[in-house]
């Protein structure tokens, strides 16, 4: 069959891209240990990096505006989504594939088309820019993902199921809290998880829709950055990486957990 | 006198501009064993469906002792369905499958326990209340489904053609038990199926759908015996038709053409449609043949034997080239040979007279 | 009675995503194309005569050439994940033992912050940097090399950030191949390059096709990756937009160069997507 020369070299290359892949996150995260200010030589390890993070106030605040949005879109958008999957994918209405279609144009503009859209319709509508603008923006662009998360589930789904309860006695509602809920659950949850990440990581849209009081920690990244590298960049960065791996790797056992189920 | 559970009447179903059900109307007895026998596309599982809620009819009533039902909801009628792939819900054990209907209705945690060890103590599925539905075997999740329905005494029970999915043994070991159960509970079953075998089996009465309509409503005896139409002949156990004409109706019996003769057949007050095209129908296991001509008989050609275990199977051939089926059980016969000419004959008390449906 | 309960629910189902969309995203959209024939007003605001002007003040020299080195950028990034990216989806699927820690692998950088994933290059890059820094010990060169602030380590940013988008459509496509395709070809006679030109392109189409899409598009609009790693001297149409919007304060002007941009994207996928329909054997989709 195929040689084992080809076979190393295969492998080869994998591994060499996964090195470029991963080699400049692994940098930032050992430099963030780092007792000197340099990016290069590497002294000694420290936390102090971590300490000087957490006694600044800008990065605390950022940090809690960050979580605060993500927790607040990720839920309203996890309700919004889930029960606009169950309308697209079960009902017939007059303007549906429109509807079907704006679902997609927020995961297939560019942010910075969504960005400046709302930065323009916040201020026709005379909004102030804070918390409550980024909550807003943050959920449109996290409704997608949870609604066609949800919405391939159902499409999958054994409706047969829904008619048994229905015929033992349950009622419309009743039917979906004990049966629809429970069986889409993985997808509800993995699709949250999904829309958790993206917000906390999210740059351009918060560059536009953002107001004075109301940073969050990728900006406060990007306007560190601006003054020059330090390690406590490199400490910042570090912890988003591990909350997002964290947040990751959950999603994926809730996937795997639901295959088992069915 | 039979008391009267289910009344279906005049009921038309169409689904979009396709007309499923043309019209059917039905009367079922508490306490009996129907079936809804049919090929696919007859129409019988959205008449159950409808039944059971699930479809409301383009027009036409179904009144379930007496009251008006079309129109109400699945859960709003004491009528209980299995479903063909069983539909158990796999996010919870069998326990919580089974009490599932009770839950609903809000019954105490101790009458539930006790109301589920019942059943699986009918069903024969004692001990399995914390088993996962995926580690079931397709015998037993079937069983959880009887189960399941049944735990809520409705007053009639829905079967879905629930035997297709079974291999040939436990399909045949599940009808005794399906028999066996409904006798017991003498809840009236309502039974769904395309294998004509099965509602033999099972039924006291066979109601044979085709394209939107019931052909003809009746025992397994009556059914099988006196089919009234072509194509009840044909779906129920093998048939031999020949094309006749109707010659002379008297009010005892008539007389119908066979080759260059008459036969004359009982029938008290046949009624027969005008245009409508007639057959003799004759059941394999009533032919039979030799080379001596008897008093109702046609010249044919064997075309085939065939050993099938319990019976002998026989291919011939009319001189109008149409093939004509016979079986015989004993196999000890000295069979004469492929390609001899034979006289095959009949006896006019087996004859039966169907029409085109 | 039937029929109401359907009606409270379909309404239920509907209405608020139907809401959210419309108001959140389609409305701010058909906003920005009407602002788009707006004029600036002298403090920055809208004033509203119609006007064609920023359409016109494109065709100048000066926005002819951003727009151009944009589609430029996005194209041979597209082109250089592809040709990278490919191999790699290809190879990698062919690994079955850590399937699993191969598909976390591929999908961390698509869910982390691509800011993040930029800076790593900042600090290779810079010129107090760990490349510049190894090539200086080992004595290649004697002065740091400014290799940031360059169209080169924009270029680098760019692929970098948006190689996982292609390798991930990539992964799952070629994955889901049955390889049994490629073994029919090859117990016909195909060659492997031949098996490889007629069976696995096109039936990896479609992946090809999402990872091209999903690299090109964004790459148009990313701004802080030419701005972080080009600086000043590389002016890209993501950088002009945000401009008009944060600084220069002209948002009819932004808009109608938004719009410019969402055109052009739309019609090179277009035509991308036609030429593979033509060329592709099977054409499968």
């Amino acid at each position: 069959m195929e040689s084992k020369v080809l076979r190393r070299l295969e492998r080869a290359y994998v591994i060499l891209i996964f090195a470029f892949l991963y080699v400049p996150i692994a940098i930032i995260v050992i430099y963030s240990f780092n007792a000197t200010k340099s990016n290069v030589v590497f002294s000694g390890i420290t936390l102090d990096w971590y300490t000087a993070l957490f006694n600044d106030d800008d990065v605390i605040t950022a940090l809690i505006n960050s979580l605060t949005i993500a927790a607040i879109s990720t839920a309203i958008s996890a309700v919004i989504g889930t029960v606009g999957a169950i309308g697209l994918e079960r009902q017939k209405f007059k303007g549906k594939g429109a509807i079907d279609l704006l679902i997609y144009i927020p995961i297939v503009i560019p942010e910075i088309i969504m960005g400046i859209s709302l930065l323009v319709f916040f201020s026709a509508l005379q909004m102030d820019f804070g918390i409550l603008t980024l909550i807003l923006a943050h959920t449109t662009f996290c409704i997608p993902f949870v609604l066609i998360n949800v919405k391939s589930r159902l499409a999958g789904f054994d409706m047969s199921v829904e008619e048994a309860a229905m015929d033992l006695g349950a009622s419309k509602f009743t039917v979906f809290r004990t049966i629809t809920i429970p069986l889409i659950f993985p997808a509800i949850i993995s699709g949250a998880m999904l829309a958790f990440a993206l917000s906390l990581d999210d740059v351009i849209i918060n560059f536009f829709v953002s107001g004075p009081e109301s940073t969050t920690l990728p900006i406060k990244i990007f306007s560190m950055l601006r003054f020059g590298l330090s390690p406590e960049i490199n400490a910042l960065c570090t912890i988003m990486l591990l909350a997002t791996f964290v947040v990751l790797i959950l999603s994926q056992v809730t996937k795997l957990k639901k295959k088992k189920i069915e | 006198m039979a008391e009267i559970i289910l009344e279906i009447d005049n009921i038309i179903k169409k689904f979009e501009e396709q007309e499923v059900i043309k019209n059917i109307s039905l009367k079922i007895n508490k306490g009996e064993f129907l079936t809804l026998l049919g090929p696919s596309g007859c129409g019988k599982t959205t008449t159950l469906r409808i039944i059971a809620g699930f479809e409301s009819p383009t027009s036409g009533n179904v009144l379930l002792e007496g009251e008006h039902v079309e129109n109400k909801q699945p859960h709003e009628r004491n009528v209980n369905t299995v479903f063909q792939n069983y539909a158990l819900f796999p996010h919870m054990n069998v326990a919580e499958n089974i009490a599932y209907g009770l839950k609903i209705r809000r019954v105490n945690k101790i009458e539930i326990k006790k109301r589920v060890g019942e059943m699986l103590s009918l069903v024969q599925l004692e001990g399995y209340e914390k088993r996962k539905i995926d580690q079931l075997s397709g015998g037993q999740k079937q069983r959880v489904a009887i189960a399941r329905a049944l735990i809520n005494n409705p007053k009639i029970l829905l079967l879905d053609e629930p035997l297709g999915a079974l291999d040939l043994q436990l399909r045949k070991q599940m009808q005794i038990e399906l028999k066996r159960l409904q006798k017991k509970l003498q809840i009236t079953f309502v039974y769904v199926t395309h294998d004509q075998e099965e509602a033999l089996n099972m039924s006291d009465r066979i109601a044979v759908m085709n394209k939107g309509v019931i052909e003809q409503i009746g025992s397994p005896e009556d059914i099988y015996e006196r089919p009234k139409t072509k194509f009840v002949a044909g779906f129920i156990g093998e048939s031999n038709l020949i094309k006749t004409k109707i010659e002379k109706i008297d009010e005892e019996k008539i007389t119908v053409e066979f080759g260059p003769n008459k036969i004359s057949v009982n029938y008290k007050n046949y009624d027969s449609s005008k245009n409508k095209e007639s057959y003799i129908l004759i059941r394999p296991e009533n032919i039979k043949y030799s080379k001596v001509k008897h008093q109702y008989s046609m010249k044919a050609i064997i075309k085939e034997h065939s050993y099938v275990g319990s019976i002998i199977k026989t291919t011939m051939e009319l001189a109008s080239n149409q093939e004509i089926k016979v079986s015989d059980y004993d196999k000890k016969k000295d069979l004469i040979g492929i390609g001899s000419e034979v006289w095959m004959y009949f006896e006019s008390e087996d004859v039966v007279i169907v029409e085109e449906g | 009675m039937k029929k109401k309960k359907v009606d409270f629910t379909k309404i239920l189902t509907i209405v608020p995503i139907s809401f959210w969309m419309l108001f959140f995203v389609a409305v701010p959209l058909l906003y920005i194309v009407f602002i788009s024939f707006m004029q600036r007003g002298n403090d920055g605001g809208i004033v509203y005569t119609p006007t064609i002007s920023n359409y016109t003040r494109m065709g100048s020299a000066l926005y002819v050439k951003v727009f151009w080195d944009s589609i430029v950028i996005a194209f041979v990034t597209t082109v250089f994940a592809l040709g990278f990216g490919y191999p790699f989806a290809y190879f990698a699927s062919k690994i079955k033992k850590f399937k699993i820690v191969i598909m976390l692998l591929l999908m961390a950088p698509f869910w982390t912050n691509s800011l993040i994933r930029t800076y790593g290059w900042i600090v290779i890059l810079s010129t107090s940097g760990v490349l510049n820094h190894a090539l200086i010990i080992t004595g290649i060169i004697k002065e740091p090399l400014k290799m940031l602030y360059t169209y080169g380590a924009v270029m680098i940013g760019m692929i970098y950030t948006m190689f996982p988008f292609m390798v991930l459509p990539l992964y799952n496509s070629i994955d889901k191949m049955d390889r049994a395709f490629i073994e029919a070809a090859k117990d016909l006679g195909a060659s492997r390059l031949k098996t490889f030109r007629t069976v696995t392109i096109p039936l990896t189409m479609p992946g090809i096709v999402a990872g091209c899409i999903l690299v090109f598009i964004p790459s148009v609009g990313l701004f802080f990756i030419p701005d972080l790693m080009g600086g000043s001297n590389v002016m890209l149409i993501g950088n002009l937009i945000r401009n008009q919007f944060l600084e220069a304060r002209d948002w009819p002007f932004g808009a109608a160069l938004s719009i410019v941009m969402i055109f052009l994207s739309l019609i090179l996928i277009l035509v991308y997507v036609k030429i593979i329909g033509k060329n592709s054997d099977m054409g499968v989709f």
